[in-house]
This record gives C-alpha cells, sequence and structure tokens, in this order.
C-alpha cells in the first residue's frame, strides 16, 4: 500500500496533499461565499474582498495584541447591546427590513420631524423593542464582564473584529457603492477596485505594512524581559537596558499528527491553524446559510437579492437590507482573514488580498449564484492547488492552476457546477 | 471648436479627422510642440537646456501608456467590455519583440508589429472563452490571462518543456533555445538600420512616432464600418444583432485590437526600459491602465489623452507635495500615523480616492466635462455651466 | 585619411605634453594620503561652501513598503541619524563643508517602479544629478546594470547576486556591493557545515534544500556553482522550493517535497517574513531537532527574531561586519550611542519601546557604514575632480575600479573593491543566539568562526571545482 506510486508521488503524499487542500479550501469557501453573497444582493463583484479579510484582521489583531482601553470596552459592549437588539427586532417577519406604513405627503419641516419623531417614539415604545431590551442590556453587561478579563484575549479581538468589520461594510455599502445603484457593472466593479486601493493606502498609513502574526497556535511560557546591551560603563562591563515583555512571539506549537503509519507508511499530518481554520470557517459557513436560508431577515436579502425594484414595491428596505448584507459579509471577510492570520505568513498586506484573487475560481467554478458552489468550489480549487505544488511548483500553484481551473470553466460551462443557467448566449 | 454658420454639406466631411482649420491649426500646434520640446533640452542638440530631462522621461512613459489606454478605450468606450488583463498583453508584446530583436537580430521595425500580433492571437484566444457569454466574463478570463501569462514566461523551463518534442527536430530546438532569463530579462536597445536608441531624446521621438501612428489608427477604424458596428454593439446588442452585425465577431475583432494595442506598447516599454520585469505588467498595472481610461472619459477620443495626463501629474508631482505635506505637517496633528509608511501608503490612497470620486461624481470622466466645457464656450453667452 | 591621422597623432602628442605635468602635479597631492587619524577617512582638499554647493544628496531607492519593508524602514531611520551624525562637527561636519541630505522612493518591491525612478533620478541634470546611486534589491541591479554601465551611473547595492555584478558574461560592471555576492555566502556556509557537522550533533550526512523566494535575490544562491563547490566538500544537493514573496499562505507542502528528497538542510534565500515562515513551517512539522536552518546575511537580523521569537535560535548565516552585540568596536559603539539616544531613549511606553526595537537590525548598522563609505568615495572623487561640479558616475567608477579598500566606521566593515572585485570578500558565518541572563532573554547575533575569506564562487571564478 505505501509503495504505490502515482506520477512519481507516493500515494501517502497525495493523500497527505490533498488533506491540506481540503483545509485550506475551507477557507477559500468562505472567502468565495462572501463574494457570491455580495454578487446575488448587490450585483457587484467584489474585487474589494481580500482587503475587506485584511482589515477586519487588524482590527482583531489591534485589540488582541495590544488589549483594549476602557473606552473601547464601554463601545465593544454598548455594540453587543445594539447587535442584540438589532437580531431579536429583526425575529419573525418584522419591524426592521419592512418599511412603516406612511402617508405619502407630508408639509412642511415641523410636519416632517413630528412624523420621524413619532416613528422613532413608536419604535422605542413598541413592545419588541422593550422586550428586545432586556436580554440587550444583559448581554451588554456579561459582555463588559467577559471583555475584562485577563485571558479573554481572542474574545476581545474577535469582538473588536466584527464590529469593526460591520462598521467597514456598512460605510463601504453607504458612500461608495449605494451611489453607484443603477449604473453599469463596469462602474461598480471599478468602484471595489477603488475601494481596494483606499483601503490599501489607509491601512498601510495607519499600521504600516508589516506582517503581523497573530499568536494563537503558541506554547503557553512564562513572560521574561527582554534585554539589549545598550553601553558600556567605566568597569569596562556591559549595561544591560529591558526593552519589555512578551515582545518576542512565543513558540510554535508542531501539527497535529494522525497515527497512519501501518496503512501509509508516514502519520498524516493537520497544520493547528489550517485545522481550526477549517473548522471555524465550515461553521461560520454553515451559520450564514441558515442565517439566508431560515431567518425573516436572511428571506428579505434573498428577495432583494431576487429583484430590487419588487423588493421595494412590497414594503422591504432595501437599502437597509443592503447595508446589513455588506456588514454580514465583511465580517465573514474578517473572520477568513484572522484565519490565515494565525497562520505562517501572518497578517499580511501582500498575501491576504492575492489570496482573494485566487478565490475568484472558486466562485466562477461553483457559479456565481450558488452558496452551494462556494463551498464546492472552494474546497476543489483548494486541492487543485496543493496538488500543483507537489505535481509542478508553488508559483504555478498560485498563478497557474486556479486560472487553468477558471478557463477551462468559462470555455465548457460558464455557469459554474451549480449556477443557475441564465447566461445569454451572443 | 467650430465658428457658427459652417455646416458639413457631405458625408466625407463629416467624417473627416481635421474638419476646419481652426481643427488644423490646433493639430499642427500640438504636434509641433511635442516635436519642438526634447529641442530645448540638453540633449537636444542646441544648446538650450530648458526643458529637463526628467519631463522627457515622464512623457516617453506616458506615450507608452497612452498607446496601451487606447487599445482599452476601443474596447471598453467603444465596445462596452472590460478587460484586466491588458497588462499581461504588453508583456506578451514586450517579450515576443526582445526575443525578435535578441536572439534573430530583427529590427524593430519588424519586432514590433510582429510583438502586436503575436499579443492580438493570443488575446483571441483568452478572448474565446468568455465573448460567447454575455455579461463581464470576459473580466474574469483576461484576469485568468493577467496571472497565467507572466507564470509562463517567467517560470518557462526550456529543458522540460522541449522534452515531448524531441522528435519533431525544428520544433524541439525551437524550445530549447528559448530563453526568458527567468524572473526578468535585459532587453537590448531598439534599433533601425543599425541606429541605436540611447539617450533619453531618441527614445522620446521614437515613443512619440507610434502615439501618432496609433492614434490616426485608432480614429480611423472608428469611423470606418468596423468602428460605428462597435458603436452600436456598446449601445445595444440586440439592435445591432437585428441590424445583421455579427455580434460575436465584432466584439472579437474589439479585443483583438485592444490586446495588439497592448503589444505595441509592450513592446516599445521593454526597449525603453531595457528590461522586462514581472512587476512591470502585473494585475496592478492593468487596474491602473483600466482607472486612466475611466478617470480620462472612456468612449471619447481625448480621454486616454487627459486619463494618461492626469495620472502621471498626481503620481510624478502632486504625490512628491503630499508626500511633504504629510510628512512635515499632517503627521504632528494625526500622531497615530508614523512618517515612515507615508510614501508607501500616499500613491494607492489617492489613485483610490480619485477613482472612487470619478465614479460616484462623474462616472464619464475628463474628456466628458471638458466637451461640455467647449459647447458652453460656443454656446456663450447663453450657456449655464 | 592617413592626413587625419598625422594631425590627431601630432594634436595628441601636443595635448600630452601639455597635460601630462598638470596631471602629474595633481598627483603630488595623492588624496588618498590625506586621512582624517580618527576616523581613517579622506581629508577634503576643496571645500564645496567655496564652490557655492551648500547640499550634496545620496541617492537611493527601493522597497520600503512591500515584502523587504521589515528591513528597509530601519534603513531610512538609521540612515536618517547618521545623517545627522556626520553633519556634526564630531562626525566631519558633512561632505567637505556640503550638508549631506537624501533623496529617496519607495518601490513597494514594484520593479517596475524602479525603472521609472532609474529613469527619473538619471534624467536629472546639474548639482541635483546623483553620482552614484544605492540599491537595496538584486532583482533592481540585474535589470538596471546594463544601463548603468550604458548611463555610466554606478551603482552601490545593499548586497548582490552574482549576476547583478558580473552579468551573463561575467563582466565586472558598474555595480558594486556592499557584502559578499550570495553565491559566495553560500560557498562560506558549506564549508561551515563540512567542518562542523559531527560537532553540531546532526546525523546522516548534510544535503541542502534550498527553500527561497522567486526572485532574482531568493534564487542567487543555488547555482551551478555552488552545487559543485557543496558537493566537492561532502555537502550534498536535494533540490529546490520557490515560493513568492506575495501572497504564500503556507509552505507545509514545499517543506515536505524537500524533506522527502533527503534534505536536513533547509537554506532559505529570503528575508524577515520569507524567513520567518520557513522557520515556522519547520516547527510545525516538528522537526526543528532534525534540520539546520541556513541563509544568507539577511537571517541574522532581527526581524527574524521579531516575527518567529525563540524558534529562531540557532539559525546559521554569514555576518560579513560587526555586529551590534560587539560593543567593543568603535564604530559600533558610535551607532549604538546614536541608536539609544535617538531611538530608545525618547521611547515613552513599552510599545514605542518595541518599536524602536525593531530598528536594531543589520539595516541600522550597515546604513552607518554604507554612508560612511560614500563619504569617503566621494570626497576622493571630488579632490581628484577637482570641484564638485566635475566629478561624475565614471569618476567614481574608476575609483572603485582601480583598486579601493575602506575601512568603514572604523573597523565595523573592511570594503574591498578592484578591477576584477565587486563585493566585499570576507565574512563570519554567525548564528542567533538566545541568550538567558540574570532572568532576562537576550537575542544576541555574533560569530561562530574567524573572519575569513569567502570561496569565489562566480562562473569560473577561481574556487569553482573543474
Amino acid at each position: 500500500m505505501s509503495d504505490v506510486n502515482i506520477l512519481g508521488q507516493s500515494l501517502f503524499n497525495i493523500i497527505q496533499f490533498t488533506v491540506w487542500g481540503i483545509l485550506s479550501g475551507g477557507i477559500y469557501a468562505l472567502v468565495a461565499l462572501g463574494i457570491v453573497i455580495i454578487n446575488k444582493a448587490s450585483g457587484v463583484f467584489n474585487f474589494a474582498h481580500g482587503w475587506l479579510m485584511f482589515i477586519g484582521g487588524l482590527f482583531f489583531w489591534q485589540v488582541f495584541q495590544n488589549g483594549a482601553s476602557d473606552q473601547v470596552t464601554a463601545g465593544l459592549s454598548l455594540a453587543t447591546a445594539f447587535l442584540v437588539v438589532g437580531g431579536v427586532m429583526s425575529m419573525g417577519i418584522g419591524a426592521v427590513v419592512l418599511r412603516p406604513e406612511t402617508s405619502s405627503t407630508t408639509e412642511g419641516w415641523q410636519a416632517r420631524l413630528e412624523k420621524i419623531g413619532r416613528k422613532w417614539l413608536t419604535t422605542l415604545t413598541s413592545r419588541r423593542f422593550l422586550i428586545a431590551l432586556i436580554p440587550a442590556l444583559v448581554a451588554a453587561v456579561v459582555m463588559a464582564f467577559l471583555l475584562n478579563q485577563e485571558d479573554s484575549k481572542i474574545l476581545r479581538g474577535a469582538m473588536a473584529g466584527i464590529v469593526g468589520s460591520i462598521l467597514i461594510g456598512m460605510f463601504v455599502e453607504r458612500f461608495t457603492i449605494r451611489p453607484l445603484l443603477g449604473q453599469p457593472l463596469l462602474t461598480a466593479i471599478l468602484m471595489t477596485l477603488a475601494i481596494g486601493f483606499i483601503i490599501q493606502g489607509a491601512t498601510q498609513l495607519i499600521w504600516g505594512a508589516d506582517e503581523r502574526p497573530i499568536p494563537v497556535f503558541v506554547e503557553e511560557s512564562e513572560s521574561k524581559p527582554i534585554s539589549v546591551p545598550t553601553g558600556i560603563d567605566e568597569n569596562g562591563n556591559t549595561i544591560y537596558t529591558v526593552i519589555g515583555y512578551d515582545i518576542l512571539p512565543p513558540r510554535a506549537l508542531p501539527d497535529y499528527q494522525v497515527d497512519t503509519e501501518s496503512a501509509l507508511g508516514e502519520s498524516l499530518r493537520f497544520p493547528r491553524n489550517l485545522t481550526w481554520g477549517f473548522a471555524i470557517a465550515i461553521a461560520t459557513f454553515l451559520a450564514f446559510v441558515w442565517l439566508f436560508q431560515y431567518t425573516s431577515i436572511g428571506l428579505a436579502m434573498r428577495a432583494t437579492a431576487e429583484n430590487q425594484v419588487l423588493a421595494e414595491s412590497v414594503g422591504l428596505r432595501v437599502r437597509l437590507i443592503l447595508a446589513i448584507v455588506w456588514g454580514t459579509v465583511a465580517v465573514m471577510a474578517g473572520i477568513a482573514g484572522v484565519i490565515q492570520g494565525t497562520g505562517g505568513s501572518g497578517l499580511s498586506a501582500l498575501v491576504i488580498p492575492a489570496l482573494a484573487l485566487r478565490v475568484f475560481p472558486a466562485v466562477l467554478l461553483g457559479g456565481m449564484d450558488s452558496v452551494t458552489g462556494a463551498l464546492v468550489g472552494g474546497i476543489i480549487i483548494g486541492i487543485v492547488e496543493q496538488l500543483s505544488i507537489l505535481f509542478i511548483s508553488t508559483t504555478a500553484a498560485q498563478e497557474f492552476a486556479p486560472f487553468i481551473v477558471l478557463i477551462t470553466v468559462l470555455y465548457f460551462k460558464p455557469t459554474g457546477l451549480f449556477g443557475q443557467k441564465r447566461i445569454d448566449r451572443v | 471648436m467650430r465658428p457658427s454658420g459652417i455646416y458639413d454639406v457631405n458625408y466625407i466631411q463629416d467624417q473627416s479627422l481635421v474638419r476646419t482649420r481652426v481643427d488644423l491649426f490646433w493639430v499642427g500646434f500640438f504636434l509641433l510642440l511635442l516635436i519642438a520640446i526634447p529641442l530645448l533640452s540638453s540633449q537636444g542638440g542646441l544648446g538650450a537646456s530648458i526643458v529637463p530631462l526628467r519631463l522627457l522621461s515622464i512623457l516617453t512613459t506616458g506615450g507608452i501608456y497612452l498607446i496601451s489606454v487606447t487599445g482599452l478605450n476601443i474596447l471598453l468606450g467603444y465596445n462596452g467590455q472590460i478587460s484586466l488583463g491588458q497588462a499581461a498583453f504588453m508583456m506578451v508584446g514586450a517579450y515576443t519583440s526582445a526575443l525578435l530583436v535578441r536572439d534573430s537580430g530583427f529590427s524593430i521595425v519588424f519586432a514590433l508589429p510582429i510583438a502586436a500580433i503575436v499579443s492580438g492571437v493570443l488575446g483571441i484566444l483568452f478572448g474565446l472563452s468568455a465573448l460567447r457569454v454575455k455579461g463581464f466574463y470576459l473580466a474574469m478570463a483576461t484576469l485568468s490571462a493577467q496571472f497565467m501569462i507572466p507564470w509562463a514566461f517567467t517560470s518557462y523551463d526550456a529543458e522540460k518543456i522541449s522534452r515531448p518534442f524531441k522528435s519533431i527536430g525544428f520544433l524541439h530546438d525551437f524550445f530549447r533555445n528559448l530563453d526568458f532569463g527567468g524572473s526578468e530579462m535585459i532587453v537590448p536597445n531598439a534599433s533601425i538600420l543599425g541606429e541605436e536608441f540611447t539617450t533619453t531624446l531618441d527614445k522620446y521621438y521614437i515613443v512619440l512616432f507610434f502615439v501618432i501612428f496609433t492614434w490616426i489608427a485608432a480614429r480611423n477604424l472608428l469611423r470606418s464600418r468596423v468602428g460605428r458596428a462597435w458603436i452600436s454593439i456598446r449601445d445595444n446588442d440586440l439592435a445591432a444583432e437585428q441590424l445583421g452585425i455579427n455580434v460575436f465577431r465584432y466584439k472579437m475583432m474589439a479585443f483583438f485590437v485592444c490586446a495588439v494595442y497592448a503589444g505595441i506598447a509592450g513592446s516599445l516599454k521593454a526597449h525603453i526600459d531595457g528590461n522586462i520585469t514581472k512587476d512591470a505588467y502585473n494585475i496592478e498595472v492593468s487596474i491602473r491602465l483600466l482607472a486612466m481610461l475611466v478617470i480620462g472619459g472612456a468612449g471619447f477620443a481625448l480621454g486616454p489623452t487627459f486619463g494618461v495626463g492626469f495620472f502621471l501629474f498626481m503620481d510624478r508631482y502632486i504625490v512628491h507635495w503630499l508626500r511633504d505635506l504629510f510628512e512635515k505637517r499632517i503627521v504632528e496633528v494625526l500622531t497615530f500615523i508614523n512618517p515612515a509608511n507615508v510614501p508607501g501608503a500616499l500613491p494607492p490612497l489617492l489613485l483610490g480616492m480619485l477613482l472612487a470620486l470619478f465614479l460616484i461624481y462623474q462616472p464619464r470622466g475628463i474628456a466628458y466635462r471638458w466637451a461640455i466645457l467647449q459647447a458652453a464656450w460656443r454656446l456663450r453667452p447663453f450657456t449655464k455651466v | 585619411m592617413k592626413k587625419h591621422f598625422v594631425i590627431l597623432l601630432v594634436l595628441i602628442a601636443v595635448l600630452a605634453t601639455v597635460a601630462l605635468p598638470s596631471a602629474l602635479a595633481n598627483r603630488s597631492t595623492n588624496p588618498d594620503r590625506m586621512v582624517n587619524q580618527q576616523s581613517g577617512r579622506a581629508e577634503c582638499a576643496v571645500n564645496l561652501a567655496d564652490e557655492g554647493v551648500s547640499e550634496v544628496s545620496f541617492f537611493h531607492f527601493g522597497d520600503l513598503s512591500g515584502p523587504y519593508r521589515p528591513i528597509s524602514q530601519p534603513l531610512v531611520a538609521g540612515l536618517t541619524d547618521a545623517m545627522a551624525y556626520f553633519n556634526s562637527e564630531e562626525g566631519g561636519g558633512g561632505l567637505c563643508g556640503a550638508e549631506i541630505t537624501m533623496v529617496y522612493e519607495d518601490t513597494g518591491g514594484d520593479a517596475a517602479k524602479s525603472t521609472e525612478y532609474w529613469a527619473d533620478f538619471t534624467s536629472r541634470e546639474g548639482n541635483e544629478k546623483p553620482r552614484i546611486i544605492f540599491l537595496y534589491s538584486s532583482t533592481d541591479a540585474e535589470n538596471l546594470r546594463e544601463q548603468a554601465a550604458e548611463l555610466k551611473m554606478p551603482i552601490l547595492l545593499a548586497a548582490g547576486s552574482e549576476k547583478s555584478l558580473y552579468g551573463e558574461d561575467q563582466t565586472p560592471g558598474w555595480v558594486f556591493a556592499a557584502i559578499p555576492s550570495y553565491a559566495d555566502q553560500m560557498g562560506l556556509f558549506c564549508e561551515y557545515v563540512a567542518e562542523n557537522w559531527e560537532a553540531m550533533g546532526m546525523e546522516g550526512t548534510p544535503t541542502i534544500g534550498h527553500l527561497s523566494w522567486n526572485i532574482a535575490f531568493g534564487q542567487s544562491s543555488d547555482t551551478a556553482e555552488t552545487r559543485a563547490y557543496c558537493e566537492g566538500l561532502g555537502v550534498g544537493y536535494a533540490g529546490a522550493e520557490y515560493f513568492l514573496p506575495i501572497g504564500t499562505p503556507d509552505l507545509s507542502g514545499q517543506l515536505k517535497k524537500l524533506t522527502d528528497a533527503g534534505a536536513n538542510i533547509i537554506y532559505t534565500t529570503t528575508l524577515a517574513t520569507g524567513s520567518s515562515q520557513v522557520i515556522r513551517a519547520i516547527v510545525g512539522a516538528g522537526l526543528q531537532d532534525e534540520i539546520l536552518v541556513g541563509g544568507p546575511n539577511w537571517i541574522l537580523d532581527t526581524s527574524v527574531y521579531f516575527l518567529s521569537g525563540a524558534d529562531s535560535d540557532g539559525v546559521v548565516g554569514t555576518l560579513p561586519y560587526v555586529w551590534w552585540d560587539q560593543l567593543d568596536n568603535p564604530g559600533v559603539q558610535i551607532v549604538n550611542n546614536a541608536w539609544v539616544t535617538n531611538r530608545l531613549s525618547v521611547a515613552t511606553n513599552d510599545e514605542e519601546r518595541t518599536a524602536a526595537y525593531a530598528t536594531r537590525n543589520i539595516a541600522y548598522l550597515t546604513s552607518w557604514a554604507l554612508l560612511d563609505l560614500w563619504i569617503d568615495v566621494m570626497t576622493r572623487a571630488i579632490n581628484e575632480a577637482g570641484s564638485f561640479e566635475a566629478v561624475t558616475g565614471e569618476t567614481l567608477y574608476n575609483l572603485l575600479n582601480a583598486g579601493y579598500q575602506y575601512s568603514a566606521m572604523q573597523g565595523m566593515v573592511e570594503y574591498a573593491f578592484d578591477a576584477n572585485t565587486r563585493s566585499q570578500t570576507h565574512a563570519y558565518v554567525g548564528a542567533i543566539d538566545f541568550v538567558e541572563r540574570d532572568g532576562q532573554v537576550q537575542p544576541t547575533i555574533g560569530p561562530l568562526t574567524e573572519l575569513r575569506e569567502l570561496p569565489d564562487l562566480r562562473v569560473g571564478g577561481a574556487d569553482v571545482p573543474q
């Protein structure tokens, strides 16, 4: 069994590389899902997705690494409350995504102000809101308590990443995508490219272009001061100055191993970041699929994706829904960014956006409007990539293999494996 | 700008490139200016050094981009398709021309057209996959080209590729002797009739010649039957098909011409830079070329010129000024900015902001605004801009 | 035709009789003789302020925000501090009375931008024209090599590949590297491994697998010459895997391929993030005790242990200069004092101190030596030409080509160039070592061997086995 050779490679290697391919494919699937959802909802093919991943990861890193000040903790707790209110209120066919019935004419600013005031008053005194307020307050207090714990680094980072990503996603939607509603497709594509450039410049201005390792899969070690020689005293002895604690990343942990020695001759290895990344990616994937398929807000999103004008006419608040879509997709991107950052390359402005471009073949392979397609496409591209590393070379895996898949799809099945057959032939 | 009271009385007049004497004056003036500028530099031989060489070298770079963007303008502006692989097709032209000049001793007079055709044909190979279907699939196909072509050139392994052709002697030798130089390639200077183009001045003139040539070619193409077919497809492909235009064929032609223009620009770029690197033809360059076109105005004759000019002015002058401003003033106010990050951060930030602002507020570009201003001037004082 | 030739000869004879004495007269004030006793640098025979030149710029461009960033950002910090020092009275008062300034551009690792900035810099005129340009990357140097010769613009390179220094046709060109070429460094590494393999407690025959960046720099260690040289020493070759500096998330697969081929040494021609990625992949595979990690001079850097922590303990590389930790060197003392005053002591909290610590790296250190070298070369050139305006790239090239030696920063780095040599020729083998002292952890970088001459492993070099 262990001495079977295929094209000069042992069976073990082929299995091992396929496993790695599936694991890294999980992240591709998560990224692909984000691109598919944006494409369905806004009709925009998002070229800035990699940068959304990167900036989400940066929010995580910032708080994860440097801790949260009191203001940040308070802000995050408030944001939790807000999210809970939003979540509870939009359960069922509810108040948030449906436009309240209004009379069509209003005259004068006093009347208008009064109307807005009344609307808010109705909302704030509605039973739904009052019910939502209770769990929200509880959640905020619990969150504040948890965030203040010494060893809740990951939670702090995650909250910061989620809140930051939502804000960025909504910001992008509000100021760049919304003004372009109704413009040709090309304009929207270029706009996402422009967003990519802006995020690239802004992150570099604030955080610099450094790679930032996210040390999660590391050994626990007691922190020791790091010192450097800074001078020589009169007696010729070197003077040492302490720089600080925990400056250098701790030692990394080795991969998980599954004993397959008897069957394959070697043990299969599962890199920690890829394994956990795969698990988290798939869990996130399923959570969002649930959100889209089984909640009312998901239904509203799907309705908007199907036909915006129709959705508007049945009273859905399309613009709010689009903002929510962008917010959630940005969170998905941020999660993928953090997963990538825990790996060997760290959170890098050079690695992550390039990775997002390699997801396009996965999206087209799966079908541009198919959620299942995103999962299957992502995993297939992951496997294709790892096997090309094994059989050809690393550069071929990154710059050739995924794109030859893309071209093949375009030639033979432009709809992708699971896409709807809505493509017009010329 | 045309004075009132003068009308075209026949079709030839309406379609001519230079329609009035005023037009003729401006065309002549700019041509003379472009030809005369370098003579006033220190390499001009007149002893004057009023024009800095730096300006000449910027104009030369601009000229190369202009050719490439003109190609994109035909594809995007007049045929309504998007390409994210323009830089990759430039790379095809660059390598073809460099190999012909270096290994086969061709003059650039022959190398450049061959490079252009090769690049066009390769363009068709990628285009075929996407042009059958509507939508932005061409963007995806060209995106693949953008990754696959540079990969193929830079990781070409003569040993491996030639092995399967062992039985076919000439093919084996051909592949065996191809040398793309790995991750980068040094390119000899362009030469015509044994005359090498080495100085900044020479390079400026050779690019100027091709800029004028390609510009006239583009204008002529666009006022021919082909050009009108392209525009009709852009405006309404169903109607165009109804009129008996073979939509697929014409789309293919537009993409071919676009790639040919890329090939010309790439060939020139290789010989002027003196080298070919992956970075000079990567996805970012493709996006930048698109951005230039959109900022300049897609679908306008002057669009590429405005776009490239504006972009170079930003990139070479404004960015420097902003960098000074940031490093000296703004860093003091916004203390979270590390001055060391400024030089790297400004170009993408500025490009992104400009592109976004143009897309939102002036999606038809500078050329459109220019056309409105022209109209306003003609109708003065009865205008409201 | 003949007539013209005779006239030409006569003219040359007349010129020679007129010019030779004056040239000889110039020679008598041999500029090399006038040397500052303390710094060892050439003394000025000309005051540039009299000439109306108040500023002379040090020109450089390269990757400040791309993959080289962890190395090159401290370079700018180092050059800034070094400039301030050399402009002060204590440091020599500038370049012959003119203030030293710096003009630089960031390419972000984009070779196309390098070409653009090259065209920009070389098309400047008058006193704003650079006489020599400092570059950081082998890619740039390889690309611009021919043009440098064409435009007679010498390039000072931080460290170079064999191809950038001698080209395809093996002619010493206009590129001068401040650090030994990567092929020579590889040779030194093999010598060290062959000599100490047993002593390091390693098993089997040493076999090298290259895991490097897919750019000119990364591919410069693995040449036919180094392979032959190492095999001659009994060090085997397992193969090479190259990955892109941009966009490679994981190296498990590449490492697996190399270890399958029998590699027990991973030599990585990468820097900062690349090296730490390689180290992480080895730790991930649980092979840190079975694999020796080696690399060129860049692997012995603060940035590597900043990114991979104690996992980088024991990494072996080349050390062609005196490192920070050897404070008995007067040059290192000057640099260290400047770093403490300008960087460390202005930091007020942990975060800022960490940032300051990150600048205590290879580039900060060598930038001082480089600037010192530049001042010395420029001074000698100005003395020879008589004025700043008369100094051209050619003056500098001739000076370096004719046999130039300089012990920069009072013995921190020894530079030597001649008609045949385009890079430094001596280095130590060094390693990263995590020392614990009084409960404090102290990552140090120190030499493992004496300073020794590197083998000459250019194509057709003296030490390449036949």
